[in-house]
Parts: structure tokens; C-alpha cells; sequence
């Protein structure tokens, strides 16, 4: 931050773009600067433009429909006005970019050494292949791979997710760029593998006397990594300032939402239920004092009388009981195509009382999705034993599980995959009553609509179609979906990670009050640590098809037993950007143990 | 900041917030929330020229064809009428003027370089007969748009029922009907279709003369062209079978039926609409084909590739014969083909608008 000219200079971009429903202006006068060797987070939620400025800060949107105003200045060239040629040369030399996704920004046909050295020699034509290719070597050594001389070799589907970033980040490095932009780096990856990418960022950074341009949705990712932020909405940006400003003292009431609404991993459950029901006890004497006898007046058909709420009594028999469960799948693959057994699951088994949470975190491929499935008997267990309510469901039949189906529910991950595209929002719900039998077409409507008014949504959305909701209105009504049979237990598979933070949020806060008013039961799946926290009961730390640790939330948080609980802990992203930092250099010092 | 969440700011009512949250979704949208996907395709379709242009030429086409009579009984004469007085029975090519036929310096015919073009005949004459162009043209346009909408229905459901049920099943059953996909787009079709209509005696299933003829070309080519259909569902169903919906369906206690019908099917209308609009062109020129080499329809119907197969003994002295045929299988594959590629592209969300 000694230098004088900031590498990167933005001053009101504005980029649109023609839709056929008119122009959309997905930048709107954003202006900001790094310093040379400084550190810049963009935070927004989805919509929020900060994409659209990373490929603009490339001169990525050449040759497109959008049309850019405003300047952009990189190491004091105008990106805006330069021809192709001059964009050419920039990119790679003083601005390179690290995208999110590294199974797709890796060209799956060459080595990752081809690619290392075309990175370098488009810019240096005249450098040998030999000369090249050392600096490969020592690019991917800087990043952290191990044993970079063999490893160049190799293509990109033989590395994990978490290394095939550190090769885009060291092909990003092949120029000694000034700016490095990375958009959306660990959003693809596990929480210890995003610790990972992060720490590698933040020590280039240092080493090297980069600019760092880090994108993100959010907020902790960036909080301990960069020295200034910008919080952009709507194209725009709400707020600028010194992170640790901005984190403790935000001046615009988004920000402070925002923040408001980020999980943290050291709020317990008791502490979050807490504010929640105080906040709807306060919002409902709202809205009373508005309706007035407005309410009493409505009725005319019977009300959804929710089932009584049950707190859960000591000695009652589990509602769930899961008993050393197994999943294996067969694999087509290694030699001559012979199959392979694969356990995603191996052996899993646990208690789960009425009125409770469950919380079960891993990383991906640890088996969660799979030990939901199974419960949810979406598929059939290898091993093992599954009774619900006393009665053994793990080979029952497809015919005579259908009536048990309406006391199990789930809701899916992805809001856009989990409705129907060419079926309205009331028929998707209503469907589960007309399949248990329902055939009254008025009473399904009724029930359902009133259901959409439970969820926070309205009676008039019946008839529309999944596409006019944004993420968080359909996982309400996928939730709406799964409530309609009235449940008692529901299995949440990721139910918030495809959403922004805002709406994860109240989709949290959603789901604990139906709990309260339903008397819920939840098997509540996430790789999130804080979401889960914040919502469970017990949680289950899976890995590998295992439960390493199982335990009462508060316990497992705040004084985990397993090693790899702690790992991940010490690896969730922290919204204190000083409390990040001490972390990062724990695991530094863990990793020089190692 | 270990503080818990308590700012009251972020605490409207549930579901308040949702739409400001995300402006994006909302913003790119306009105000068209109700809109189904259809209309918001229609609105697609609209914007794009040569969809809209072709779909226009489609629709008059089968206008034409199913007006024909009428058209034919204001514009021309019946197109069986034969109009001898108007040809020279040496050439057997139409008189330039039919009133002074013969030249008084040579005592030869005066043939019409633009085979008849008048008033009385829009498109000329047929050589040899006489027969009105313009009214076989229109009729011709029955046959062959009758048998190409025919042959491409049964080529949907054919294919659409063995499709989803090979998507849906997968297993054995997925690789049986594929096989047979395999084995029936690899038999010689052209030469199958020869042999069957030399065999296949008159009034079989109650069918004779062209009735017999339209229905065995429909079976033909409905019968082999169901692959092209089917790969495409099949293909579609095997991903549609992962989605979750599927398996939210399935967790509220839905059966096969229900998935199959209400929640596969309506997602694969759209597909199908735009193959079948692909595959009608194909069908055209394979009616054509088969008339072409005489065994197609029983003269004196017309049809497009008959009359082109008859033009041909023409082509030096009158070359114009084949022009309006030609022209009208050209004009119509083209039209149907565009049209299928604007409706994909309509319907299609990756393509950009």
C-alpha cells in the first residue's frame, strides 16, 4: 500500500444490457481503486452487478451486447478505450483473473503444464518452451503443489477441486501480474479446502505485492483476506470503506441486513430461537394492532389446525431410528470396465425424537445426501435398519410405503430443480393431496392457498409458474410442498445453501417457526457449519460415509472432540476480520507441523 | 461482531424481503410474472423475422392446400381437365397464341418459351396434356402435406411412447428399444417402401386405389423415421428422470403413472413440438421421393414429385416445367424448417434473446 498510483481505477462504470423486456442496468455508477499490492472485496448478493464488474475489469463483455460507460483504468491503461490488441496484452500481463468454477476453467484435453506454458508464452512469444515450462514449475511450486516436476504432467481430472484452483491461480501467476481478480474463488470448494485457497491468495498477496480483487457473496470469505470493501446492490454500491469499518460500524442499513443475516458459527441454537421468537412475537402484535377484527371476520373454512405441538417427552420411543445404515453403489470403471463397489455410506446410526433437530454437516461426497435419501427411502439401504414410528420401513415396498409417505417429507437443494418448470406452483402443491386420495378440487385449492399465505406467499400466486420466483419464494414453496401432508418429520437437504444470504436467512427463520407451530421434526442436511448450528438440536459430523462425531450442538461447537471437527471449525470463514486473521495463522502453524 | 443477530432492520415480515433481495431474478423479468413459459416463448418468436416470415408461409401453404378447391374453382380449371387445343401435338408443348397457332412462313408450331403462361392458366400448362399447372400445383400441395403431417404423427407417437418408456425404465428394456432404434434407422427404406407397395395387394383393410396408396406411404415412413423422435425423448427423459421434482413426486407417493404423465410428459411437449416441425420437411421430400420413382400416388392425382418426375422428359425444350414444383417443395421444406428453428430457439432458455 506504499505506492502512490492505485493499479486498478474505477470511476462510474455503468454496464447495460438490451433483454427484451428493455435494458437492464446491471452496473450503475460504481466507482472504486486498489492500491498496488492492496487488497479490494466486492460483496453483493446474486443480481448485485459484481460479476459483471469482474468481466468488465478483463474487457470480457468485447463483442457482446453490453454496452460499458464510465472508465476503467489497470496499471493506468484505460481498459474502456483499448483496441483488442492492447486488451489482449493487458490480460494475463497486468490483470489476471481466477474464476469459480476450476472443473470448468481448466481445458480438460491438455496437461495442466500445456496450459501453464501457453499462459506464458502468448505473452512472452519469443521465451523457449524450456524456459517456459521452469516457470511452471515454479508457479505451481509457489501455489503449493506437491512435487510440481511430476504433477505438470498430469490433466486436469486428476487433481481434486481444491488443487485444480491452486492451477488456475498459478496460471493466473505465470506473467507476475500486478492485479489478480479472483471472482467467486472457493465457492465451488469444501470449507477446509476454501480455507485453503483463501490463505494460498492472501500470502501471494503478501509475497508477491499483487493487487487482489476478491469477489464473493460472501462476507466472511472476504472479511479476512482483503483491506477495503465495496457492498454493491443493485448494480450499485451501497457502501465503501476499510473492512473492518464497514464490519463493525456499517453505515447503510443494507449492510447492516446483510450482516445481520450472515450465520455465525458462535451463535447457539438457544440464542438464535431466542431472538427469532422474540422477533415474531413482536411482529405479530404488528400486525394484530393492524388486521384488528379484520380477522375474525375472514374464516369461512376451516382453518389448517396444526398438530399440537409437541415438546419432546423423556422415554418416549424415537421417532426415527437409524441403525447402522449402509449405502454401496456399483461403479462402472478401473480395468476392463468392471464394476466397483462404492459405500457412500458406511454404516450410520442414530436416534431421532419428536420436536427435534438434527443436524448432520460434512463436505462433500461424506454421505449426507445419500443418508438422506435413505430415510427419505428414495432408495433402498445395502445394510442396515430403518424404523420410523416403531415400524421397519427399510425394504417395505414401494405400494405400501405410499401411506407412510405423508408422515416423511422433504425438501430438496436446488429451488430450480425441485419444481416442475410446466406445472403451476398450486398444482405442484396440490398434487401431494390429490395423490394420497384428496379428489375435492375446491378443498385442495383452499388448503393449498392457504398454505402459500403460511409460507409468505400470496393466495394469487396459484397459478403461476416456477419461473416468475425468485430462489428463495420457490424453496418456499417447495417447503410448502413438503408441509402440505402434514409431515412430522422433514428432511432438509441443503435447503438454503443455493440462496443468497439475506434469504437464507428467513428461510431459517421460516423453518424454526413452522417447527414451532407443527411441531416438527427435522433431519436438517448442510455443509454449512454456522446454518447448521443455528438450527439443530444434536448435529452429526459426517465423513467419508461416517459419523465421526454426534452430539448435543453446543457441545460438538464448542468443545469438539474429533480432530476433524476441529478442522473444519477452524476453517469456517469468520465475519471478524481479526479473529480471521488469527485463524489463518493457526492453520499456518498447523501446517508447518505437518 | 460475536454479537447474535439482533438487528431489527433485517426483520420485515417473512417473505417481505425476499423480492427486494433479489432484484436480479425480478429485474431481467419485467413485470411479466404471470406469463407462462409459452407466452414468454410466443414473445420470443415474435421478435425473430424469419421465424415469423416462415411460420407466415406455413400457414398459408396448408391454407392453400385445404382451399384448393376453391382456389382452383376461381383461378383455373379442374386439374384432371385435359386442354389439348392448346398444345402442339408434334411437340407436345404449349402454343405461344392458341388463336394463330401455326407460323404462315413455316407452317410449324409456335411453341410458348414460357410454356403457357396466361391469364386463363397462372402457373401454364401441363406438355402433352394440357392440364392446368397451377390447380395440380394446389392439389399436389394436398398430398403432400397430408401425407407428411400423417407420417410425422405417427412418427411422434411411436416414438414419444417407446421413448419414454426406454428413458423412464432404462435397463434391459432402455437397451432393447435402442437396438431397435439402431436396426430400424439402418434398414434400406427406400427399397423396403419399393417392394411393399408392388405387394401389397388392393383393398387390404378396406383401403383401395390412393387411399391405399397415402396409407401405406404414411406406415412406411411413420413406421421408420420413429427413431429420430424417440432418441430425442429417450434422451430427454433419462435427465428429467434425476431431477428432484421427480423425486419430490416421488416422496409425496406418487407411482410411475402419475410421474410419467404429469410431471415428465409436459416438460417433453415442448421438444416434440419442434422435432415434428424438423421432421415434417423430411417426410415432404421422402413423399416426393417416393412419387418421384412411381410409387407413390395412382395418376391422374397429382402430386409434387410426380410432376416432377414428368417434367423431367422436358427439361431442354421446356425447362420451366420443373421450375414450379421444384420451387414448391423448395419453398415448403424451407418454410417448415426455418419455423422449427425459430420454435426451438423460442422455447430453448440457453439461447439468448
Amino acid at each position: 500500500m506504499a505506492s502512490t498510483e492505485p493499479v486498478v481505477r474505477v470511476d462510474d462504470l455503468r454496464v447495460t444490457f438490451p433483454t427484451l423486456d428493455g435494458d437492464v442496468r446491471a452496473v450503475n455508477g460504481l466507482s472504486f481503486e486498489v492500491p498496488a499490492g492492496g487488497a479490494l472485496g466486492i460483496v453483493g448478493e446474486s443480481g448485485s452487478g459484481k460479476s459483471v464488474t469482474s468481466l468488465a475489469l478483463m474487457g470480457l463483455h468485447r463483442g457482446t451486447k453490453a454496452s460499458i460507460t464510465g472508465s476503467i483504468e489497470v496499471t493506468g491503461k484505460d481498459v474502456v478505450a483499448a483496441t483488442d490488441r492492447e486488451l489482449r496484452r493487458m490480460r494475463g500481463n497486468d490483470i489476471a483473473m481466477v474464476f469459480q468454477d476450476p472443473m470448468q476453467s481448466l481445458h480438460p484435453q491438455y496437461t495442466i503444464g500445456d496450459q501453464l506454458v501457453e499462459a506464458y508464452r502468448v505473452h512472452h512469444p519469443k521465451a523457449s518452451r524450456a524456459q517456459a515450462r521452469k516457470r511452471a514449475v515454479a508457479s505451481l511450486e509457489r501455489v503449493g503443489i506437491p512435487e510440481p516436476g511430476k504433477r505438470i504432467n498430469s490433466y486436469p481430472h486428476e487433481f481434486s477441486g481444491g488443487m485444480r484452483q491452486r492451477v488456475v491461480i498459478a496460471m493466473g501467476l505465470m506473467c507476475e501480474p500486478k492485479v489478480l481478480l479472483a471472482d467467486e474463488p472457493t465457492t465451488a470448494l469444501d470449507v477446509t479446502v476454501q480455507a485453503q485457497v483463501l490463505d494460498l491468495l492472501d500470502g501471494l498477496r503478501r509475497d508477491l505485492g499483487m493487487g487482489l480483487i476478491l469477489v464473493s457473496h460472501d462476507l466472511a470469505v472476504v472479511a479476512g483476506s482483503v483491506d477495503e470493501v465495496v457492498v454493491m446492490r443493485h448494480g450499485e454500491a451501497v457502501e465503501r470503506g476499510d473492512v473492518r469499518t464497514v464490519l463493525s460500524a456499517p453505515e447503510h442499513p443494507y449492510t447492516r441486513a446483510l450482516l445481520a443475516a450472515v450465520p455465525r458459527v458462535e451463535v447457539s441454537r438457544a440464542q438464535r430461537r431466542a431472538a427469532d421468537r422474540a422477533e415474531r412475537a413482536e411482529r405479530e402484535r404488528g400486525v394484530q394492532r393492524a388486521e384488528g377484527a379484520d380477522a375474525a371476520e375472514r374464516g369461512g373454512f376451516e382453518p389448517f389446525t396444526p398438530a399440537a405441538p409437541a415438546a419432546p417427552a423423556d422415554g418416549e420411543a424415537p421417532l426415527l431410528r437409524v441403525q447402522d445404515v449402509a449405502m454401496c453403489f456399483k461403479v462402472r470403471g478401473g480395468l476392463w470396465g468392471r464394476t466397483m463397489d462404492f459405500w457412500a455410506v458406511k454404516g450410520v446410526s442414530f436416534d431421532l425424537h419428536r420436536g427435534e433437530t438434527l443436524g448432520v454437516v460434512g463436505e462433500s461426497g461424506s454421505g449426507k445426501s445419500t443418508l438422506s435419501r435413505m430415510v427419505m427411502r428414495l432408495v433402498e439401504p445395502t445394510r442396515g435398519r430403518i424404523e420410523f414410528q416403531g415400524r421397519d420401513i427399510t425394504h417395505m415396498p414401494e405400494r405400501r410405503l405410499r401411506p407412510l409417505r405423508k408422515d416423511v417429507q422433504m425438501v430438496f437443494q436446488s429451488p430450480y430443480s425441485s419444481l416442475n418448470p410446466r406445472v403451476t406452483v398450486g398444482d405442484a402443491i396440490g398434487t401431494a393431496l390429490r395423490v394420497q386420495g384428496e379428489r375435492d378440487t375446491k378443498k385442495v385449492r383452499l388448503r393449498v392457498q392457504e398454505l402459500l399465505e403460511r409460507v409468505g406467499l400470496e393466495a394469487a400466486h396459484y397459478n403461476r409458474f416456477p419461473h416468475a420466483f425468485s430462489g428463495g419464494q420457490r424453496q418456499r414453496i417447495a417447503i410448502a410442498r413438503a408441509l402440505i401432508l402434514k409431515p412430522k418429520l422433514i428432511v432438509c437437504d441443503e435447503p438454503v445453501s443455493a440462496l443468497d444470504v439475506s434469504t437464507q436467512d428467513q428461510v431459517l427463520k421460516l423453518l424454526s417457526e413452522l417447527q414451532d407451530d407443527f411441531g416438527l421434526t427435522y433431519i436438517f442436511v448442510a455443509h454449512d457449519l454456522a446454518v447448521v448450528r443455528q438450527i439443530s438440536d444434536r448435529v452429526a459430523v459426517m465423513k467419508q460415509g461416517e459419523i465421526v462425531e454426534l452430539g448435543d450442538s453446543d457441545g460438538v461447537y464448542e468443545n469438539p472432540r474429533s480432530d476433524y471437527t476441529r478442522s473444519l471449525l477452524n476453517a469456517a470463514p469468520l465475519l471478524d476480520p481479526d479473529e480471521a486473521r488469527r485463524h489463518r495463522a493457526e492453520r499456518e502453524v498447523a501446517r508447518a507441523a505437518l | 461482531m460475536s454479537a447474535p443477530s439482533q438487528a431489527p432492520e433485517s426483520a420485515g415480515p417473512a417473505g417481505v424481503q425476499d423480492a427486494a433481495a433479489e432484484p436480479g431474478v425480478r429485474a431481467t423479468r419485467g413485470g411479466g410474472d404471470n406469463r407462462s413459459l409459452r407466452q414468454i416463448a410466443w414473445q420470443r418468436l415474435r421478435s425473430d423475422k424469419v421465424a415469423m416470415v416462415s411460420g407466415v408461409v406455413v400457414v398459408l401453404l396448408i391454407l392453400a392446400a385445404i382451399l384448393a378447391p376453391l382456389l382452383v374453382k376461381w383461378f383455373g380449371y379442374p386439374p384432371t381437365q385435359f386442354h389439348q387445343d392448346l398444345i402442339d401435338p408434334a411437340t407436345r408443348l404449349p402454343f405461344k397464341d392458341p388463336d394463330n397457332p401455326y407460323d404462315p412462313d413455316t407452317g410449324f408450331a409456335v411453341t410458348d418459351p414460357w410454356g403457357g403462361i396466361s391469364a386463363d392458366h397462372l402457373l401454364g400448362l401441363e406438355p402433352t396434356t394440357g392440364r392446368d399447372l397451377f390447380s395440380r400445383l394446389l392439389y399436389g400441395a394436398q398430398i403432400s402435406l397430408l401425407v407428411a403431417f400423417l407420417s410425422t404423427l405417427l412418427c411422434v407417437v411411436i416414438g414419444t411412447v417407446l421413448g419414454i418408456i426406454a428413458g423412464y425404465k432404462g435397463g434391459w428394456v432402455d437397451t432393447v428399444i435402442s437396438r431397435a432404434m439402431d436396426i430400424f434407422l439402418a434398414f434400406p427404406l427406400m427399397l423396403f417402401a419399393i417392394a411393399l407397395v408392388g405387394v401389397i395387394p388392393e383393398g387390404v383393410f378396406g383401403l383401395t386405389g390412393n387411399g391405399l396408396r397415402v396409407g401405406v406411404i404414411v406406415f412406411i415412413i411413420g413406421f421408420f423415421n420413429w427413431p429420430y423422435i424417440a432418441r430425442i425423448v429417450r434422451g430427454q427423459t433419462l435427465s428429467l428422470r434425476e431431477r428432484e421434482f421427480v423425486e419430490a413426486a416421488r416422496s409425496l407417493g406418487a407411482g410411475n403413472r402419475h410421474i410419467l404423465l404429469k410431471e415428465i410428459l409436459p416438460n417433453l411437449v415442448t421438444p416434440i413440438i419442434v422435432y415434428s416441425t424438423l421432421l415434417i420437411p423430411t417426410n415432404i421430400l421422402f413423399e416426393a421421393a417416393l412419387s418421384f420413382l412411381g410409387v407413390g400416388i395412382n395418376p391422374p392425382t397429382p402430386s409434387w414429385g410426380k410432376m416432377l418426375s414428368e417434367a423431367v422428359d422436358f427439361y431442354q425444350n421446356g425447362p420451366y416445367f420443373i421450375v414450379f414444383p421444384g420451387l414448391a417443395i423448395f419453398i415448403t421444406v424451407l418454410a417448415f424448417n426455418l419455423f422449427g428453428d425459430g420454435l426451438r430457439d423460442a422455447f430453448d432458455p440457453k439461447t439468448s434473446d
